[in-house]
């Protein structure tokens, strides 16, 4: 047991102490007498820890992949086969656009809860994307990215009240340059600041912006709004709203993808980097360090404004639970899991910190459901996939802990991030 | 080819350079010194167009020098920083391209094999990570970052700052040659021997304003000079 594990082992047993009289406790409401019993249940506890035991188990697979890499390096032997070697400069730039018919025609053969989940799993990709621009690319820590997003879902929403007739396609790219206004007013005071004061004033901003809403009036206070079926994605030329939400994220995501990337592989792109590596440095080789800053940030909360839009026209429901400070820390874990400064890393971010809690929630009725597995797979795991999506937080901050011990860089990260996270 | 008259400039409240006038001819290396605090460091940003200027002009090739900083980079005034300020995760051969970021021929082959006969020991390590290399070799990619951009006019600032005096001697030979191929030099010192020795012209300036000035030889030997920087 190496010696960086301890502070993290003797947080859980303290924090496992701390609770344990809380988990021993039992408590049943009788709501016909209105009263509560108070039982003392100790096995409760021993089952709050079954049902953490996924978790270990997903901890051990990751670091057991990552061990027998470095052990037997067998990422690098596979980018050095003749196979791959040659290619390797070819589907990096363009393996999204070959997926993009096979990612198109999935809209007809998965089933609704199907598309709804990749749909979701597309937005958060936009927004991951989007907010890698800042994190990654420029080094500005951004904390309050959802507000961005929440601007554009409410920018869409509010839109209802005044124009009879106001959908999704024209809000959207309307929604994308009005975030990017937002965005550029916000960062001309803001980026003055570095690191974490700029971190509170963006989590300041999307607060207020949260707490605003859920007091108008006129955006229905928590209740929310409900919008207008011909405006959000609906049934058209025989395809359903699903799949048509589907499609146009897809689409969406290709666009964001490919302009993201040309903007990165050009001097826009380096003059990020410089700004992120050293400030001083890039202005002294003549990068106009405040226009670009402001550049990466409103086009990062544009992108996040237009994934708003797509999101109120999917679900046709906004309340000010699109925009809390947990969905700006879970685009933030997407992309630093995915790996910092990498596009295709933030996408795989967001697809595993998406769908990971979601296959593992579908996964006691698939077992039940398969009299094989069933037969397989002990009682108390079952049940302790239940309760998991219980426990998604306390899986994203592991898995952040288990990242910034072994691979601080991010899945797909470079090996310029390794460098600085090791060093400081 | 650069003049200051009177030249005022400082941050906030305070004003650091109060009427500093000051030449640098188009082959000359010149010296600025001064002790800490008298404003070398902010007579080289407000030239680069970091700091503004308050009263006073600065003229370059005979028309006002104005805008901000990457403005005056266009014209071909660049500032190598104090304390070097290379990108400590990008390759040497990266850091040396990005110098030419505002030129339209970013990768200048040419310029390149220039700056390597400079300093050779940078084409070895041209795939070596910038934070890896040795302070020395900092600064000599500094300086190639800062030549990457094909200045008309090079400001360094310290170039000696924590090296061992071998290293010193061998950027202030290397500073000599860079001048000698057509490049004037603007070079603030702590270590004014050195500085003087290779300078054509110095300038000592006490709390923002001009104190002496003369040529190098002359410094070199008055008494102030010596009593004052050399620690004689």
């Amino acid at each position: 047991m190496s010696s960086r594990w301890r502070p993290y082992l003797l947080g859980i047993l303290g924090l496992a102490i701390l609770t344990f009289p809380f988990l021993w406790l039992q408590l049943r409401p009788d709501f016909t007498e209105n009263t509560m019993t108070v039982t003392w249940a100790p096995w409760h506890a021993l089952q709050f820890f079954g049902n953490l035991s996924p978790i270990f188990l997903l901890a051990l697979l990751i670091w057991a992949g990552n061990w027998s890499n470095r052990r037997f390096g067998w990422s690098r032997a596979l980018a050095q086969t003749p196979a791959f070697e040659k290619t390797a400069h070819l589907w990096q730039g363009y393996w999204a656009w070959a997926a993009m018919p096979l990612v198109l025609s999935g809209a007809f053969f998965m089933s609704a809860s199907g598309l709804n989940m990749f749909t979701n799993v597309g937005i958060y990709m936009l927004l991951a994307l989007g907010l890698n621009i800042t994190v990654g690319m420029t080094g500005l820590l951004v904390l309050g990215y959802a507000g961005f997003y929440g601007f554009g879902a409410y920018f869409f929403a509010l839109a209802q009240g005044y124009f009879s007739f106001f959908p999704w396609w024209l809000a959207g790219p309307l929604a994308f340059f009005l975030g990017g206004g937002v965005g550029y007013l916000l960062g001309l005071p803001c980026l003055r600041l570095r690191g974490d004061y700029l971190a509170i004033v963006t989590l300041g901003f999307a607060e207020a912006f949260r707490v605003l809403i859920g007091n108008l009036d006129i955006t229905g206070g928590q209740k929310g709004i409900i919008l207008h079926t011909s405006a959000t994605f609906h049934g058209f030329a025989g395809m359903r709203g699903g799949q048509i939400a589907f499609i146009v994220t897809a689409l969406v995501l290709f666009l964001a993808v490919f302009l993201i990337q040309r903007l990165y592989h050009s001097p826009v792109g380096r003059a990020w980097i410089a700004i992120r590596e050293n400030e001083v440095a890039a202005a002294s080789v003549g990068v106009p360090v405040v226009q670009m800053k402001l550049l990466a940030f409103s086009l990062s909360a544009a992108i996040a404004a237009a994934a708003g839009v797509i999101y109120g026209a999917m679900d046709g429901f906004i309340s000010p639970e699109v925009c809390t400070f947990q969905q700006s820390i879970m685009v933030l874990a997407m992309v630093i899991l995915g790996g910092l400064g990498n596009s295709y890393g933030a996408m795989l971010g967001a697809a595993l910190l998406y769908l990971v809690p979601e296959y593992l929630q579908l996964l006691p009725s698939t077992i039940q459901n398969s009299t094989a597995l069933s037969a397989i797979v002990p009682p108390f795991l079952s049940g302790a996939f239940q309760h998991l999506s219980d426990y998604r937080w306390l899986l994203f901050g592991m898995v952040m802990v288990i990242m910034m011990l072994y691979r601080p860089q991010g899945l797909l990260g470079s090996r310029r991030i390794k460098t600085e996270m090791r060093a400081s | 080819m650069l003049t200051l008259t009177n030249v005022h400039a400082g941050y906030g409240a305070i004003e650091v350079l109060k009427s500093l006038t000051l030449e640098v001819g188009p082959t000359e290396i010149v010296a600025l010194l001064g002790a800490n605090g008298a404003g070398k460091s902010t007579t080289l940003l407000t030239i680069a167009g970091v700091v503004p200027v308050r009263s006073g002009a600065i003229t370059w090739q005979g028309a006002p020098l104005a805008g901000k900083a990457d403005a005056v980079l266009r014209q071909g005034i660049c500032l190598c920083p104090e304390g070097r300020h290379i990108f400590p995760r990008l390759t040497v051969l990266e850091n040396l391209i990005s110098g030419s970021f505002l030129l339209p021929l970013k990768r200048n082959p040419a310029k390149l094999e220039e700056i390597f006969t400079y300093f050779p020991l940078l084409a070895e390590r041209r795939k070596q990570l910038g934070g890896t290399l040795s302070g020395g070799e900092q600064q000599m990619l500094a300086i190639g970052r800062a030549l990457m951009g094909e200045p008309k006019l090079l400001m360094l600032d310290e170039p000696s700052l924590g090296l061992a005096p071998q290293i010193v001697a061998k950027i202030f030979e290397i500073i000599k040659v860079i001048n000698r191929k057509g490049v004037p030099i603007l070079l603030v010192e702590q270590n004014a021997q050195q500085a003087l020795r290779i300078a054509q012209r110095g300038y000592v300036i006490v709390t923002g304003r001009n104190q002496l000035t003369g040529t190098g030889a002359e410094l070199l030997a008055s008494d102030e000079v010596r009593q004052a920087y050399l620690g004689e």
